[in-house]
């Protein structure tokens, strides 16, 4: 695992904090001990890969609540809930709402748990890259002019050069020159390229 | 029965009530009696002192002797009246009406009248009348006597003395309460129609026999002792005032009564009249409100005791939590290092079984205590809830003089709930309105509704609300705290169970003053619809 991970422990108990810690820093990442889900919210910036360990039931705060807050500020972030066990129906909700996994504390399989913390980091790490690759795309597809967007989205449909022109109402030529600098700006080099670029994108993904 | 007239012997005749001759008795008396004797003078004084009319008339209706009481009647001089007709003396109608009997007499057959007859003088007058033929030495008719007795007063007072009775016996046979009358030796006079309902026995039956007929042996035996005792010594234990008891019923079977009594004396006698309620329903009413409390109570001490257990399982948990992720945490850097270090391999195994023991040593002790799990949840209807409550509360309700508004939405959503503990949070708020209303001067107001709030998750929602004094807001903060009671003998724990309860199901209580005074209470559920679809 990538020397910079990071795995935020969320609990109000110190002396759980730090054993989780320990126990997970076995396996060579790194830990942040954070002791309510307001301080964790309020600090949380990694932008390496992560996961949270999540205490349910805590004072402050609920692990429900944290979840709330991180769907709408880090939405790929991982949540893996630790609960009692009464509070298993809680954590079913959790996993509807999209948590990674949940554990039983105290007697939660070391394995299990730790392996869960390497998918968990995984799946952020493809998520950020999936996400940063994304962006640029975006960020390539926002230099297009209308008009450049409008030719592009008709080669994409596999029409011709001609069939463009007619339906813009604009001259073949013209076309040509606005399909060269789609090319250019999208850094493609065929229209293969472009229609495979243009599916990693939200908007060519529906 | 012997009798003179004036002039001469006659012997009435005897008869019975309904005016027919029961017997002629043959005279005895000696002719020369109707000479004018000073026996015969002294009866003639006697007849004209009687304050019934006596009048003797001959065959032709004629007046051959009037009594004082008569001449005063008719308002005749004492000279006036020998040689008139009766119809002259007591007026042509008069005598339509009585001449059949006239006629009866003269027959030689003695008639008795009874009833309305005009009065020359006034208004017509209730007599009563005997007519009885007078004879000669031959026992010949030779006119008839006529004794006349003026009952309009007496009428008048018989009959109100008769509607009185018919009054009396209407209330008594109509009236709720059983009323039965002993004589003083414990034996039945009388029950009415509600008293043959309530034991069973027809009047028929029961009248004669030993009250302690309607009575169980136990208290049929304290019965005796009581009568005895207030004889003996006028020492009322029960007259005036009401007493709950225990009665029997023909068919064995015991009913709950309250019985009032009365005393009076007839007759130089001792009678008591005893009013007799049949508190059986509502005596099983009372029962089943107390059973519910109970059971209430019950749920909120297991409740109590759940909640503790929780609140211990997270507690120890924690630090197990702790010593359990160290041990494995050791674990992971002695695998790390290699093989060996088999004893400290062993060790920090151990710690983590014997951590994981007492977690679930921690953990049954929480099952057990726990009632909140949800597999004895039901589906239910708020209305329903909320109209057993107040049913169950009824009589406080109505003691308090408080008045129900209620105002049930036909669409409020099903709630998945514990029926028991919902009921028993809705109890606690109608109780403690009551309570607050209790001291309140004007009208005692609570409004009970349910409603649908659609905007929210919570969908349903329960108000209780009251006219009473509301709360300040120091109090208001402390509401939900432990042991915070505005009650004199509350333990202030209602609210503070009750709010744990509701946010057991994931609903919310909130408390607030209303703005025209009193505290509104609302329990907010979530509606089934993601309740069961989570299954």
């Amino acid at each position: 695992m990538s020397e910079s991970s990071v795995v935020a422990i969320v609990d109000d108990d110190a002396a759980v904090r730090r054993a989780l810690g320990l126990l997970v820093e076995s396996i060579g990442v790194v830990t942040r001990g954070y002791s309510s889900g307001t301080e964790f919210l309020e600090q949380w910036d990694s932008t390496t890969p992560a996961c949270v360990l999540l205490d349910i039931r805590m004072p402050d705060i609920s692990g429900l609540d944290v979840q709330d807050r991180l769907l709408e500020e880090h939405p790929d972030l991982p949540i893996i809930f630790l609960t009692s066990h009464g509070d298993v129906q809680v954590a079913v909700q959790a996993l509807k709402k999209g948590a990674f996994d949940f554990f039983e504390k105290p007697g939660f399989n070391r394995e299990a748990l730790l392996a869960c913390i390497q998918r968990a980091l995984r799946l952020h790490g493809e998520r950020t890259r999936r996400r940063a690759h994304r962006d640029e795309i975006g960020a390539r597809l926002e230099r297009l002019s209308k008009r450049e967007r409008e030719v592009m989205e008709g080669v994409i449909a596999g029409y011709s050069n001609k069939r463009i022109a007619n339906d813009l109402g604009i001259s073949e030529r013209t076309v040509e020159v606005h399909r060269s600098h789609v090319m250019d700006k999208l850094e493609v080099h065929s229209v293969v390229e472009l229609v495979r670029l243009y599916q990693e994108t939200d908007s060519g993904n529906h | 029965m012997e009798f003179k007239g004036y002039t001469r012997t006659v012997v009435p005749q005897q008869v019975d009530c309904k005016g027919a001759p029961v017997a002629i008795a043959p005279g005895n008396s000696d002719p020369s009696d109707h000479l004018r004797s000073p026996r015969e003078t002294s009866l003639g004084t006697l007849i004209d002192s009687l304050q019934e009319l006596v009048a003797h008339l001959d065959h032709f209706y004629q007046v051959r002797f009037l009594n004082r009481a008569c001449r005063d009647w008719f308002g005749l001089e004492p000279e006036a009246q020998v040689g008139r007709t009766i119809a002259e003396v007591i007026g042509d109608e008069a005598f339509a009406v009585l001449k059949p009997c006239f006629d009866q007499a003269l027959a030689g057959e003695a008639t008795r009248f009874c009833g309305d007859v005009p009065y020359r003088l006034g208004r017509p007058r209730f007599i009563h009348g005997t007519y009885l033929p007078s004879r000669d030495q031959n026992g010949e008719v030779d006119g008839l006597y006529l004794l006349s007795v003026d009952l309009t007063d007496h009428n008048v007072l018989r009959r109100r003395l008769a509607t009185e009775t018919t009054r009396a016996r209407t209330v008594l046979r109509n009236a709720i309460d059983g009323i039965i009358t002993i004589d003083d030796s414990g034996r039945i006079q009388s029950l009415n129609p509600a008293a043959e309902r309530i034991f069973g026995y027809s009047a028929a039956e029961a009248v004669g026999r030993d009250v302690s007929l309607l009575m169980t042996a136990y208290q049929g035996a304290d019965h005796k002792e009581y009568v005895r005792r207030y004889l003996d010594t006028g020492e009322a234990r029960i007259i005036g005032m009401r007493r709950e008891l225990v009665g029997q019923h023909r068919d064995g079977s015991t009913i709950d009564i309250e019985l009032a009594v009365a005393e009076f004396l007839d007759g130089g006698r001792r009678y008591f009249t005893g009013f007799i309620r049949d508190v059986t329903d509502r005596k099983r009413a009372e029962a089943l409100a107390r059973e519910r409390l109970d059971e209430l109570a019950h749920v909120a001490r297991q409740h109590s005791m759940g909640e503790l257990a929780t609140g211990l399982a997270h507690e120890v948990n924690q630090p197990l939590t702790a010593i359990h992720a160290n041990a494995e945490a050791c674990l992971a850097m002695v695998d790390a290092a290699g093989t060996g270090q088999e004893p400290l391999r062993g060790a920090l195994r151990e710690i983590v079984q014997q951590s994981g023991r007492a977690s679930r040593i921690v953990d049954g002790l929480r099952h057990f205590l726990q009632v909140g799990s949800n597999e004895s949840w039901t589906l239910e209807n708020p209305n329903e809830l909320v109209e057993e409550m107040l049913d169950l509360l009824a009589h406080e309700i109505h003691r308090s003089r408080v008045r129900v508004e209620l105002d049930l939405a036909a669409d409020v959503p099903m709630v998945h709930v514990d029926r028991t503990q919902i009921e028993q949070v809705i109890f606690n708020l109608v109780k403690n309105a009551v309570d607050a209303l209790a001291a309140m001067p004007g009208e005692r107001v609570l409004a009970a509704c349910t409603r649908v709030a659609s905007a929210s998750a919570l969908a349903c929602r329960i108000e209780i609300a009251d006219t009473g004094p509301g709360v300040g807001a120091e109090q208001m903060r402390r509401l939900f705290e432990p042991f915070f009671t505005t009650k004199i003998d509350g333990l202030g724990q209602g609210l503070r169970i009750a709010r744990s309860i509701v946010e057991d199901h994931g609903g919310e209580l909130l408390a607030e003053n209303r703005d025209t005074g009193g505290m509104r209470f609302s329990i907010l559920l979530p509606a089934t619809t993601d309740a069961t679809t989570d299954e």
